[in-house]
């Protein structure tokens, strides 16, 4: 019977045990403890211009899952870490987030976790790939383009708008783009939007 | 030998964001302790409670998301747990009472949970809150720092608590009966283990999704059975072989892009069919 | 020393008693065998003693200086512990458990104690094999190993050599025996009427017509004759009824 060197063998993991829980931890001292539901965003213009784009386009399905993949955030609570580390936040606010170079399954993921915690991510370059779907704001009359990315399986889809620099004209609805920008948040009204400012084609 | 330096510095690159860190953290502990949860229930044959307790959490997640809750866990903790006493105490260990009961809850929370979100839910993305619940594609990758704490403290407290009652469980899971004689109070520990049982259905919903909890309960066991003879063996050996499992899956689904749930899953499926051919290698050998 | 005490008991499932105005006392020391027909009772009666189950109605107490951890146990082989992943060691350990309190891990007196059992019985060597492996005999060892770890005065014992082969069926026996030259009080379960009237030196008999008392009287009473078939066993002059 070697429950001698059971025991050895329980006392390591327990140490094993200690040693993750602790390294886990170790990053969290630096997290932003956000709990206020109100600061959560909604990305909701494609909402409604997913309704609109029922009427504008036949593909109503596909503007359907654009409508309700980016209203991810309406329930999500909770405080998100600080992708930065205290220290250096504004140099490394400038770093791109290349969400080119990520698999669909981390872009999906990072899109997500921007959409619950904008106040993370707000002031830091962007830059994604996916298609671009243009729907026109009833509120304001204005036409919205967001960039959109579907998950690994292709069941869920979301984006964040995009609003490109002064003088360049907005590329075709359903076409594939790369945009660059930065990444922000503003109010329309009582809700809080999150778009890609001074954004570039790529 | 490029290959692997490319993929080592695609796994550099992935590994500087935060929420990876977390993921493979937090999915590591949760693999550790719903192998052990493992070997404990498919010896007594309760294999397909882990599946009918995690539709009951998904019903609840259903209900939480229409509530708009802000921490989720509050309810569905609570929820499952009472469904696992419930359903263990019918049951009183023998197998055969409590299958009935466990299919109906388990399929009828399904239904409702769905219903619910549907026909309630406030959030426009329910195809996606729904998949990611059901088949965890990047559940795990999406953790708020509220729900790694949670996620990591529960699985260190679940693993510590089966360190410490190792040989009472051993006793119970070999011969309830004979524990009871001895003067072991069955009772109070079987309801012990039925709150653990509920506590890591639900963190291991994060990781593979509701529909696929069985498979990290039931394939590490079964392929550690194949493969040792004594319970210690097999125990740390189902641990070894998810923890192995499930950090293949996560790696392979971020660099991929392939959906962590079913990754996860089929790393251990392969893992139960390697086991195998490797079981009847060591039976020639020695 | 009473160890034991029966009046009236009536074992069974929840109101249906299957054996019924059960009278009998065990003392400390004694070799009592329960015999009977085929569904009498004999298992049930065996489980409401340990407290598996509920009496249906009746009295019975053990003396208050027997613990429930000096009580050992071994069961009817269960078809479940058959593919149970463990070795022989393993499971003669866990027979400690009612000893341990509130300790998680055995302390090293605690496994040389069970080493030494295993090597009382001879079965040392086996300590890690896989239990599923052992032959039928070996492992009815492995249990009894166990029993004796949990038990101290009592012995509990459900059919312990059905199953075996002969020479095991006789080893087995003389295990037994041996136990109960040192002291222990052996109650035990057996279909083998004549290995039980060879060694008990108590008989209960459950069924239509209940006898308890001492085996010589067994062996010249009525049920006695009549489940020994009438064979040619010595019988002393009739004696009193059993109690």
């Amino acid at each position: 019977m070697k429950q001698n060197e059971m025991w050895i063998v329980r006392t390591i993991l327990l140490l094993l045990l200690c040693v993750l829980v602790l390294a886990g931890c170790g990053t969290k001292d630096s997290r932003t403890q956000e709990a206020d539901s109100g600061k959560k965003t909604v990305q909701n213009e494609s909402a409604s211009s997913g309704s609109n784009a029922e009427k504008t386009s036949p593909d109503a399905s596909g503007a359907k899952d654009a409508a309700n993949a980016n209203n991810v955030s309406g329930t999500e609570q909770g405080s998100r870490e600080d992708t930065n580390a205290r220290g250096n936040g504004s140099a490394r606010e400038k770093e791109l987030l290349d969400l080119t170079k990520m698999s669909s399954t981390t872009v999906f993921a990072e899109v997500y976790n921007m959409m619950t915690d904008p106040d993370s991510y707000k002031g830091r370059m962007v830059k994604m790939k996916g298609t671009c779907y243009a729907a026109k704001d009833d509120a304001s009359g204005k036409t919205l383009y967001a960039c959109v990315i579907k998950d690994a399986t292709a069941c869920c889809s979301q984006g964040i708008e995009f609003k490109l620099k002064e003088g360049f004209s907005y590329p075709q609805d359903r076409s594939t783009v790369t945009v660059q920008g930065m990444f922000t948040t503003y109010q329309q009204g009582k809700m809080t939007y999150a778009c890609l400012k001074n954004a570039e084609l790529k | 030998m490029s290959l692997i330096m490319t993929l080592i510095e695609k796994l550099a690159f992935y590994l500087q964001y935060p929420f990876v860190r977390y993921a493979l953290v937090v999915g590591l502990l949760i693999a550790v302790v719903s192998s052990l949860l493992g070997v404990t229930l498919v010896l007594r044959h309760f294999s397909y409670i882990g599946d009918g307790l995690s539709h009951v959490a998904f019903g609840a997640m259903s209900v939480a998301i229409v509530l708009k809750l802000s921490h989720r866990m509050f309810l569905i903790l609570p929820v499952t747990v009472l469904c696992a006493v419930i359903l263990l105490k019918s049951g009183q260990g023998r197998k055969v009472k409590g299958d009935a009961a466990v299919a109906m809850m388990s399929v009828g929370a399904l239904a409702f949970g769905y219903l619910t979100v549907n026909v309630a839910g406030a959030s426009a993305n329910v195809s996606g809150d729904v998949c990611s619940t059901l088949f965890g594609s990047t559940s795990i990758l999406t953790l708020t720092a509220a729900e790694v704490t949670l996620c990591a403290v529960l699985s260190a407290a679940a693993l510590v608590l089966f360190l410490l009652l190792y040989n009472r469980l051993f006793a119970l899971t070999f011969d309830e009966n004979f524990a009871r004689v001895c003067g072991i109070n069955t009772e109070l520990y079987n309801l012990i283990l039925a709150i653990i049982i509920a506590v890591i259905i639900v963190l291991a919903m994060n990781l593979v999704g509701a529909l696929l909890v069985s498979a990290l309960i039931i394939f590490p066991t079964m392929a550690a059975m194949r493969l040792f003879e004594s319970f210690r063996a097999v125990t740390v050996a189902s641990a070894v072989i998810s923890v192995i499992c499930a950090l293949v899956g996560i790696l392979v689904s971020v660099l991929a892009g392939t959906p962590v749930g079913s990754t996860i899953v089929i790393a251990d499926a392969l893992a139960f069919g390697l086991s195998m051919p490797a079981a009847r290698l060591r039976g020639g050998m020695s | 020393m009473e160890q034991l005490r029966c009046s009236n008991l009536s074992v069974g499932y929840g109101e249906h008693a299957i054996a019924s105005g059960l009278n009998f006392s065990m003392h400390a020391g004694d070799y009592l065998c329960i015999v009977g027909e085929n569904g009498a009772g004999k298992s049930t009666l065996m489980r409401t003693l340990l407290g598996l189950q509920k009496p249906v109605s009746g009295q019975m107490a053990f003396s208050p200086q027997i613990q429930k951890n000096e009580i050992g146990y071994l069961p009817q082989k269960m078809h479940a512990q058959r593919d149970f992943p463990a070795s022989a060691g393993e499971i003669v350990l866990s027979g400690l458990q009612g000893k341990t309190g509130r300790r998680p891990f055995y302390r090293r007196s605690e496994k040389a104690e069970a080493r030494r059992i295993m090597h009382r019985l001879s079965i040392g060597d086996l300590a890690d094999k896989s239990f599923r492996k052992l032959s039928g005999g070996q492992q009815q060892k492995v249990l009894l190993a166990r029993a004796l770890c949990a038990s101290g005065k009592i012995l509990f014992m459900d059919e312990p050599v059905t199953g075996l082969d002969p020479e095991a069926a006789r080893e087995m026996y003389a295990m037994i025996g041996e136990l109960h030259r040192d002291g222990m009080t052996i109650v035990m379960i057996s279909h083998d009427i004549l290995s039980a009237v060879k060694y008990a030196d108590h008989i209960l008999h459950i069924g239509d017509a209940g006898f308890f008392g001492r085996k010589e009287e067994y062996l010249c009473s009525e049920t006695g004759k009549r489940f020994l078939n009438q064979r040619e066993v010595s019988c002393d002059e009739p004696d009193h009824d059993a109690d």
